[in-house]
């Protein structure tokens, strides 16, 4: 019933965001453009410019937060985000390197998803022990190589031309989805398929959540199933970072929200975080678009909202 | 039914040496031993959480070397000491992960699993707290959670680890009473782990004692739980005073 609504709502709010931005469109009038063949400026600006942007937005914010929940189940804490293994700033250092040797958005795109999973590849190699995998030598080793590739991309920056490149790289980082075609068809079949199956994978979270002993002994592979886990999130988060930049926030608070509407059991947790996390991020870019008369780096605004709603719910504590 | 043959066992230092013994079908038998004598190391070994450094466990005469995670999940359930649950998963999102070597990665739990879930609550007796916050029970609830978790994979060998740990003092019968009664209702196999020599002669019919890492005694209560062998166990002078078969156990030095 609840995933219902969720999926009637993200229709609704897909239509009406179709119709938000400078030049606004009637709801009905956005539906009309798909039953209508002729191409007419709604249509062009429907079609061609939105439609790609929201769809993209909401597949960027149910992959964040599906990766995210999967994220918050394995490593039994619920202040985890996608970017603990470092994916967000190898991204980031990639994309810094492609504006400052390539400049091509294409470029840019591939260097970023390389070097998050690259990232992730490290952190994993470093936490991975003969037959072990435990969670805690992850956090550790995913904050050694997020800080590491910091680092790298601080000393691009300090390379960058400080009248072109440096203000391309800021403005990356921040996030956008202003930019988005569907030439980034790749990245919405990664993140599609990902989801898909983060979404298939629900139940064994709950078991993710226990302790290695536990879940062995429940006849459950536990380091296979964290392998899976990270390979789909990493894959997701690189990806929508690819293409719109670093998007905080969303990977952490969605799957609270979600918990919170739905309970623990992530076999509902995880479809309330896809639906409510691309509802909010479809709504974050209306907002960013069409708060002031140019855009609003969508980075920004997440984290704008993030983290005041981070710290209500810290000082809450309830049912985290 | 469970047969270990000369399990060795050591990290830098030994842990098991040359344990040896054999349990046979619907009994219960209990591990007494000192701390650090290798008690919860042999519960491992038994679940294959730990690969023993030599020596094999057969499981119906079958090497557990042989058997699959899954394969091992359907003939032995595992209770660990401690069990961390860090989200406020719910009596039945708990119990129900029982069914997990039923259900393949990519599916859900089907009816009947949810059905065999639910009847270990109520063989439990927890039906009422269902849908309550494991976070939010008692000390001994929380263990009832996870006897109904154990028998919700419907494995024919139990493996408890100080069940009784953190439960007040008649809760601590409780546990044990309730683990008892299972046992010999539904023909399964325990082997627990406790402290309390009492409640192993009480529960038990067998006896494994194991000190630094070598087997002293195995055998039937009656005939192992005397006074020379719990105090040499031990190594404090420990009187068994024998009320109408019942023995009571304690030791001389601090009373």
């Amino acid at each position: 019933m609840k995933n219902t609504i969720l999926i009637v709502l993200s229709f609704v709010v897909i239509v009406v965001s179709l119709g938000v931005g400078p030049y606004k469109i009637a709801p009905i009038d956005v539906v009309k453009c798909f039953f209508n063949p002729k191409a007419s400026i709604d249509s062009t600006i429907v079609l061609d410019i939105r439609l790609p942007r929201v769809l993209f937005a909401y597949f960027v914010g149910a992959g964040l937060s599906a990766a995210g929940s999967a994220y918050q189940a394995m490593f039994k804490n619920p202040l985890v985000s996608p970017d603990i293994l470092g994916v967000s700033g190898g991204a980031a250092f990639g994309a810094a390197l492609a504006i400052l040797t390539l400049n091509h958005f294409y470029f840019i795109e591939i260097f970023a998803f390389v070097f998050g999973t690259i990232a992730v590849y490290i952190a994993f190699f470093l936490a991975k022990s003969k037959q072990e995998l435990p969670v805690l030598n992850l956090v550790i080793s995913g904050i050694i190589v997020g800080s590491f590739f910091t680092a790298l991309l601080g000393i691009i920056k300090y390379l960058a031309d400080p009248n072109n490149q440096l203000p391309q790289i800021v403005f990356w980082l921040m996030g956008s989805f202003a930019n988005v075609s569907f030439s980034a068809w790749g990245a919405f079949i990664i993140i599609g398929i990902c989801v898909v199956f983060l979404y298939l994978l629900r139940w064994q979270l709950n078991i993710a959540a226990f302790g290695d002993d536990e879940a062995k002994s429940l006849g459950v592979n536990i380091i296979n199933l964290r392998k899976i886990i990270i390979l789909l999130s990493t894959l997701t988060t690189a990806a929508s970072v690819a293409v719109v930049g670093i998007i905080g926030w969303v990977g952490l608070i969605i799957p609270h929200i979600s918990r919170l509407i739905s309970g623990s059991d992530n076999r509902n947790v995880m479809p309330t975080s896809i639906f409510v996390g691309g509802i909010f991020m479809v709504i974050i870019d209306d907002l960013a678009r069409s708060l002031i008369s140019g855009e609003i780096p969508v980075g920004i605004l997440t984290s704008l909202l993030g983290a005041p709603f981070f710290a209500w719910l810290y000082k809450k504590q309830k049912r985290l | 039914m469970i047969e270990a043959k000369d399990l060795n066992f050591s990290y830098d230092v030994d842990i098991l040496k040359n344990i040896a013994f054999s349990i046979s079908e619907s009994s219960i038998c209990t591990i007494l031993g000192p701390n650090g004598s290798g008690k919860s190391t042999l519960l491992k070994i038994l679940d294959k959480l730990l690969k023993p450094k030599k020596g094999t466990v057969l499981i119906e005469n079958e090497n557990l070397e042989n058997l699959s995670i899954k394969n091992v999940a359907k003939k032995i359930a595992y209770l660990a000491q401690e069990n961390e649950v860090s989200f406020s998963f719910s009596v039945f999102d708990i119990v129900l992960t029982g069914r997990a070597h039923n259900v393949g990665m990519l599916n859900q739990p089907s009816k009947e699993d949810i059905k065999i879930a639910k009847k270990a609550i109520s063989l439990v007796g927890l039906q009422n707290l269902i849908n309550k916050p494991f976070t939010q029970l008692s000390g001994g609830q929380k263990r009832l959670v996870l006897i109904a978790q154990a028998l919700a994979q419907e494995a024919k060998i139990l493996l408890f680890d100080e069940p009784t740990n953190h439960l007040d003092f008649s809760n601590q019968y409780a546990i044990l009473n309730l683990i008892k009664n299972l046992i010999k209702k539904h023909n399964l196999t325990a082997i627990i782990t406790l402290h309390d020599p009492n409640l192993a002669a009480w529960i038990s019919d067998i006896v494994i004692m194991i000190k630094n890492g070598s087997l002293l005694k195995f055998g039937p209560v009656k005939s192992i739980m005397n006074a020379q062998n719990l105090s040499e166990l031990y190594e404090t002078k420990i009187t068994v005073i024998n009320n109408n078969g019942k023995l009571f156990i304690t030791p001389l030095e601090f009373i």
